[in-house]
């Protein structure tokens, strides 16, 4: 993946590959600039790639797109600032046509319900909180029932606490929709919390340095932050980002290098 | 003057030239291509007569507009220095006074012209005050941010030297602020010139704004033309002047 | 409808204070005028209120020829520029013809421009409506612009993501993001509108609001004077007033918004 711009090209991504089973949830995590929300924009058909492939259940991209498989939460939550809780978490079945609207999409209820809202169908975003508004791009990207949840640092603007409230909100609803999700961060802790696996990118060319099995049970709790497990997986997902070029000196370990 | 100055207006000059030369060939064209009938348009050949025949009018006339709009415009300015100087000295009277300042941000020329008429007759002081009136917010508002624009540090150095409020005011405030009139003067300017031909218009004095309205009534249109084209040439005038003594001074402060 | 009267109600409220401060001002020239205070270019404001009451013809007869010529100018530029605007926004290769167009327009002032019109159009009512749509169009056609380019790159992104039609990206996110800045525009215009129409009437006009004023200016009429003032001031706000609250109930999420210039 190049971008051409002023100058040399920037080899964006350079021989990433990623497999997530199906009802997992991944994390992609690197340091600013590695191209993780590149590799997040290929995979939702945003950008397309200049060489290789993505296959998300089969599909293209762009044929996931289409056929609405794809849910996407940006790093704002993007509300339109226009309609209500409601009317946002519904713009995709104004899109897609409501009866042409694959499966029966749960009811707009039952995610409001699902993401802690109710009460709050009628609200205009300016007057909710930005964990709140957050929610709310969630259960929009819930509305068709994707297959693949795809989220781009969705929590960074918010402050730490609310932030794990909000990584607690999101594993339950994911676990109880049933979909893949694939997160993108710039926080270890969240990271390692929230997957089943961890990617770890480096930068220029961005390419996947090391990938981590997260072993925590499910369903998760913030007492298991301070467990030796989760400090063991922390370190393992630091060394990834931090420590390899020191790996490459010291020890004669081979950095996990994708195919 | 320095050399750059004197190469910076003769270029200027050369660029008005050549626009105005290239204009004129343009006018002359479209009327004859279009065949547009001289009493809509005339051709710059006409209108150049005109001018040439009644010069000594037009000239006259100008004169009473542009001296109706530049005593307006002085009338306006010292008022808003000394408006400006008394908010910066005393906060509560700025916050007293914001309600009545806000009022002359508002007024349209036109209902202020017939009222100034009623206090001041049908002279050229109606056109004059109506100036005055029109130009005061634009003139306060970049007197007081001209004042406001002192550079903090520099303030502080006088004080420190134990500078009189006097001495801050002429050494400091003055120097900064005096971009900021100039601001001010280009965004009055032309609305100050039109604000006297429009007062020209009710009251019936002596002016550009008569000379337009008249000889459009009386169909003399090369006249007309002459006398629009002097309004906007003035215009012009105003702007680029008080633009380049705007940039001039805007050079050796940082904003 | 309910949504109408709250935004009534809440418009009542914001302004009462002011109202008021105006009757007690009215109150005060009132009495200082009894009393030989005032200077004579001051009316009372009973003697302005007699000539409502002893001639509501002579105010309705000239009140509705300006208001019909300002808002058919008003309405004629509203659809030019509203069509121009689009043009430029969707068509690049056009947009700074189109602004700059626009700004020359804008530039050329009455003076210049009633006496021309008059000579091309003869005299009548056209002279009018055709400087109240010269002086409005400016800002009609930047709160198009504006509005039209509004939309943020992360909104355009969801549309995308969404899958939309091009159709379905200008109903659910173009047009409504627009909405604030035209209406910010329109809001503008209203004043500009009714005082061209009233100047170009000072160029030649029987009937209207500045004609009022000329003739009751040439007769000394004092309080006709500051009626056909008054009467200005009025049309030009209640212009601005009407956009504003229409603005207020089909804009309904947002505040004000600033247009750049």
């Amino acid at each position: 993946m190049v971008f051409y711009g002023r100058g040399e090209p920037v080899i964006a991504l350079e021989k990433v590959a990623l497999q997530v089973p199906a009802g997992q949830f991944a994390s992609i995590i690197g340091p600013s600039g590695c191209g993780k929300s590149t590799l997040l924009r290929l995979i939702a058909d945003v950008m397309q790639p200049h060489a290789g492939a993505i296959t998300l259940g089969g599909d293209t991209p762009r044929a996931a797109r289409h056929a609405h498989s794809l849910g996407f939460v940006f790093q704002a939550p993007t509300l339109l600032p226009w309609r209500s809780v409601k009317q946002n978490i519904e713009l995709p079945l104004d899109v897609v046509g409501r009866r042409s609207a694959k499966r029966s999409a749960r009811t707009t209820a039952e995610l409001i319900e699902l993401v802690g809202l109710t009460g709050f169908e009628d609200a205009l975003p300016h007057q909710l909180s930005g964990g709140m508004q957050q929610r709310v791009a969630i259960a929009r990207a819930l509305i068709l029932t994707p297959d693949i949840l795809l989220l781009d640092e969705p929590f960074g603007a918010l402050d730490e606490i609310t932030r794990q409230r909000m990584n607690i909100e999101l594993l339950r609803i994911w676990s109880e929709s049933g979909t893949s999700a694939l997160l993108v961060t710039h926080s270890i802790a969240e990271a390692v919390f929230m997957s089943d696996r961890v990617y770890v990118m480096s930068a220029r060319p961005g390419r996947i340095t090391t990938i981590i099995d997260v072993p925590l049970e499910r369903p998760r709790r913030l007492d298991m932050m301070r467990t030796p497990e989760f400090f063991e997986c922390v370190n393992r997902v630091r060394d990834g980002l931090f420590g390899h070029e020191q790996i490459q000196v010291s020890t004669p370990r081979e950095p996990v290098e994708a195919y | 003057m320095s050399g750059e100055t004197l190469t910076f207006i003769v270029k200027r000059l050369t660029q008005i030239t050549v626009g105005v030369a290239v204009f004129v060939a343009a006018w002359h064209l479209t009327v004859i291509a279009l065949r547009i009938p001289k009493y809509l348009v005339p051709l710059p050949l006409d209108v150049a007569r005109a001018f040439q025949l009644h010069w000594p009018v037009i000239a006259s006339h100008a004169g009473f507009t542009v001296s109706a709009a530049a005593l307006g415009l002085t009338a306006s300015t010292l008022f808003a220095i000394a408006v400006a100087l008394s908010f910066s000295m005393n906060r509560g009277i700025a916050q007293a006074s914001l309600p009545v300042v806000l009022v002359f941000r508002s007024t349209p020329v036109a209902a202020v012209a017939p009222i100034m008429m009623l206090i001041f007759g049908r002279g050229i002081s109606t056109s004059m005050a109506v100036v005055t009136i029109v130009s005061f917010f634009p003139m306060l508002v970049n007197m007081m941010r001209g004042l406001e624009s002192a550079d903090r540090t520099a303030a502080e150095l006088l004080h420190v030297y134990g500078a009189s409020r006097w001495q801050q005011l002429r050494l400091i405030r003055i120097p900064f602020a005096l971009p900021y009139l100039f601001t001010g003067l280009r965004v009055a300017g032309s609305s100050a010139i039109l604000g006297a031909m429009l007062s020209e218009w009710i009251t019936g004095t002596k002016g550009l704004g008569n000379l337009i309205l008249d000889s459009g009534e009386m169909r003399e249109t090369d006249l007309l033309w002459a006398a629009v084209l002097t309004s906007v040439v003035i215009a012009l005038a105003v702007f680029w002047t008080t633009s380049a003594g705007e940039k001039r001074l805007l050079r050796w402060t940082n904003r | 409808m309910a949504s109408v009267l709250s935004t009534l109600h809440k418009a009542l409220r914001a302004t009462w204070r002011p109202f008021a401060t105006a009757i007690v001002l009215i109150g005060i020239i009132e009495a200082a005028k009894r009393a030989h205070l005032l200077p004579v270019f001051v009316p009372a404001p009973s003697e302005v209120l007699l000539e409502i009451w002893n001639g509501p013809r002579l105010v309705t007869a000239n009140l509705a020829p300006t208001a019909w010529k300002a808002a058919s100018g008003y309405f004629i530029a509203a659809i030019i520029a509203t069509a121009a605007g689009s043009l430029a926004v969707s068509l690049r290769a056009l947009y700074g013809t189109i602004y700059n167009v626009s700004v020359m327009i804008n530039s050329v002032p009455i003076i210049a421009t009633a006496p021309l019109l008059a000579l091309w159009l003869g005299t009548g009512p056209q002279v009018q409506i055709a400087i109240a749509a010269l002086a409005s169009q400016f800002p009609m056609l930047v709160g198009t612009m504006q509005g039209l380019q509004a939309a943020d790159s992360r909104q355009r992104e969801l549309m995308h993501v969404l899958s939309a039609s091009r159709s379905q990206t200008l109903r659910y996110l173009l047009i409504p993001s627009a909405l604030p800045y035209l209406f910010a525009g329109l809001k503008i215009a209203a004043p500009s509108a009714v005082l061209g129409a009233i100047t170009a009437e000072w160029a030649g006009a029987d009937r209207g609001v500045g004609a009022m004023m000329l003739y009751a200016l040439f007769s000394y009429d004092t309080p006709k004077v500051w009626l056909s003032v008054l009467l200005t001031c009025l049309l030009a706000g209640a212009g601005f007033g009407i956009w504003a609250l229409i603005e207020r109930v089909a804009v309904y999420w947002q505040h004000d918004v600033e247009l750049a210039d």
